[in-house]
């Protein structure tokens, strides 16, 4: 373990350190929603869908446009509540606590990458890799060198103190798998995390996500509808009928 | 959590990247520095203004405590209480000039009435005249330019008796000087002849009277002073003794009305700049509903959201206050002088406002409205923020 990240650990209240083999697990997820604001009528996106994360393994999830891939991932990281069913992240259910752990359980245990990069725009490129550890709870002094680190290792080790508006899409996604790794959370969840950028910088940022997700030891959720890069994770799942099906790898039982 | 870190350390750099980085937030700050300080203005002219009038009818006109009817002989006093006990014989009398007519409170004083605490309140001119057989009398500058004499002119006091049986009788005397005390009001109902010929004068016992001037440091605590008089002096009772504003009871009433009013007046105005400041809070969580959402995503608890708007929006109010009440008091020294000026010049629409006054900074006062616009500003602020709880992390997508 990195020495700054084991300071995280002794800085911070880390409600939920105990290291758990599956970081996350869904358990009989259904997720429905209304027809129309004002309907009786209602949609279901996820049914009795099951999934456990390994850790140090890559999971994609595929499937078409409006298939619940996104749905499915934000019932993962806790931000969005299924209709029915329990998400565990290291073993705790989401839906039993309150707003302040949650957000705890998230900030240091799930880091989120998606196609909208969603930087802080008045914050410059280091701060906004630098903001989920100071929300932890660290000065910008103790987190600075391993945000310093990571941006050099993405190539941004020049544009540390640029606004985001003043780099590329592709810089800018880069940050965000930065900022994503800096709590060396247990499980990255990223949701189209180069849906938006070229065909040069989507092969990029595809392999600096996954080089870095196995240097770092981290679990991988993966949403996309790019089939070359989905499989090349361990293991790939297909969202279909509001199911999911094993396409690759071993899978896990929940 | 780290124990020595009170604030988190993302909620403090949030908050103080928002009160550099948000133009909304710098000008609330310019607007309640621009509430505070006319508030602040306002305090210390009305303030001063009271005390400055208060001190007035203390020293030219009552005394802070007045003893009925006594005479001065024989006035046993502590001397760390009292500072003076002048005996003065008064009453009422008309003065015509060859213009002009004025109805006066004539003042019998002694040589030595006139010390240094009332010199400070008061000031005379005189010129060298030729010996006379007229008494004479000294004039303020208003009645003077009313009945249009100065220093050397004669003018006829018409004595109204006590003594129903007998007739009025007209006198004269000689204008030997002129004074001024900055505050029209009262210079025009008063005048000042030599004790003794007043005696002459006002013959009725109820002419007389004590003017008793207490030490600064018993004016809070006349009560103490009126009973060591009473022990100290046989005979003297309570009903003999009023202090200067049961003596004026309409000029106290006025100043008690006067500040309950500014008082009311400021609450308003508080009171809109708190909502002001509320509305700025609310304006900014519209403005930052993406980065909010983007912190929440990444973890950020909804309370440390919540806290990190309100330390910017009340570091704000508080450097605004800051910011208002040196203005004020600023603003309130520079102006003393101009009112001054003003004074002298002797405006009539003028006439009824003191304005030669120390200008003394009312911090009590001060310090109240500080603590009310902040106290308001505060809560209608945290209220106001209370719609972080309603931005997600979902809100992100929904939007998208």
């Amino acid at each position: 373990m990195h020495p700054t990240d084991r300071q995280i650990g002794d800085h911070i209240d880390r409600p939920f350190a105990k290291q758990f083999d599956r970081p996350i697990q869904l358990l009989d997820i259904t997720k429905r929603f209304k027809a129309a604001q004002d309907g009786e009528g209602e949609i279901t996106i996820l049914e009795d869908v099951d999934l456990c994360i390994a850790r140090g393994e890559s999971t994609a999830i595929i499937g078409k446009s409006g298939s619940g891939k996104s749905t499915l991932l934000h019932i993962a990281g806790g931000l969005d509540s299924p209709t029915s069913g329990k998400v565990l992240c290291n073993g705790v259910d989401f839906a039993t606590l309150d707003d302040k752990r949650r957000s705890s359980l998230r900030n240091l245990h799930i880091g989120f990458i998606f196609q909208a990069n969603l930087l802080l725009e008045d914050f410059t490129a280091l701060e906004n890799v630098m903001a989920p550890a100071m929300i932890a709870g660290r000065t910008a002094r103790d987190c600075r060198p391993r945000a310093l680190s990571l941006l050099e290792r993405l190539g941004l080790g020049d544009r540390t103190h640029h606004l985001p508006s003043q780099l590329s899409g592709g810089e800018k996604q880069r940050i965000a798998i930065c900022r994503a790794l800096m709590n060396e959370p247990d499980v990255i969840m990223a949701d189209e995390p180069t849906g938006a950028l070229d065909e040069e910088n989507a092969q990029e940022v595809e392999r600096l996500l996954l080089d870095l997700v196995k240097e770092e030891g981290r679990s991988l959720l993966l949403v996309t509808h790019n089939n070359d890069f989905a499989y090349r994770c361990d293991n790939v799942y297909l969202l279909k009928n509001h199911a999911l099906s094993l396409e690759k790898g071993l899978g896990l039982d929940v | 959590m780290n124990g020595s870190a009170v604030v988190n350390p993302f909620v403090k750099f949030w908050s103080a990247k928002r009160i550099f980085k948000k133009g909304r937030l710098l000008g609330c700050l310019v607007l309640i520095a621009f509430v505070m300080a006319p508030l602040v203005c306002a305090l210390i002219f009305s303030e001063s203004m009271i005390a400055g009038i208060t001190n007035k009818y203390i020293y030219l006109s009552d005394g802070h405590l007045q003893i009925q009817g006594v005479a001065y002989d024989g006035l046993v006093t502590d001397d760390a209480m009292v500072l003076h006990a002048d005996s003065v014989v008064s009453g009422y009398a008309l003065v015509y000039s060859s213009s002009s007519t004025s109805s006066l409170l004539v003042k019998g004083v002694s040589s030595d009435y006139f010390n240094e605490s009332r010199l400070s309140q008061v000031s005379f001119e005189t010129t060298d005249l030729e010996p006379s057989n007229l008494k004479g009398i000294a004039l303020s500058r208003a009645t003077a330019s009313k009945l249009g004499v100065s220093i050397g002119d004669r003018v006829a006091l018409m004595i109204v008796p006590d003594d129903a049986s007998r007739s009025p009788r007209p006198v004269l005397v000689r204008v030997e000087a002129i004074f001024h005390s900055g505050y029209d009001q009262l210079d025009s109902m008063l005048s000042f002849v030599d004790r003794e010929y007043a005696r002459t004068l006002f013959t009725s016992s109820s002419s007389a009277s004590v003017e008793v001037l207490v030490d600064d440091t018993y004016i809070e605590r006349l009560d103490d002073v009126i009973a060591d008089l009473v022990l100290k002096n046989e005979g003297l009772s309570l009903r003999e003794i009023s202090t200067w504003n049961e003596h004026n009871v309409s000029v106290y009433n006025n100043f008690v009305t006067s500040k309950q009013m500014i008082l009311i007046i400021l609450l308003i105005v508080i009171i809109v700049a708190a909502f002001y400041t509320s509305s700025v809070a609310q304006q900014m969580i519209q403005d930052d509903m993406k980065p909010i959402s983007i912190a929440k995503l990444i973890g950020m608890a909804d309370s440390q959201v919540r806290l990190s708007a309100f330390i910017s929006v009340s570091s704000v109010t508080v450097a605004g206050i800051v910011l208002g009440i040196g203005l004020g008091i600023g603003i309130g020294y520079g102006l003393g002088p101009v009112l001054s000026a003003l004074s002298n010049k002797g405006l009539q629409s003028l006439s009824f406002y003191l304005l030669d006054f120390v200008v003394d900074i009312p911090w009590k006062s001060v310090l109240l409205i500080s603590v009310c616009l902040m106290v308001l500003s505060t809560a209608s602020v945290w209220i106001a923020l209370g719609k972080t709880r309603r931005i997600t992390p979902m809100r992100l997508f929904t939007s998208l």
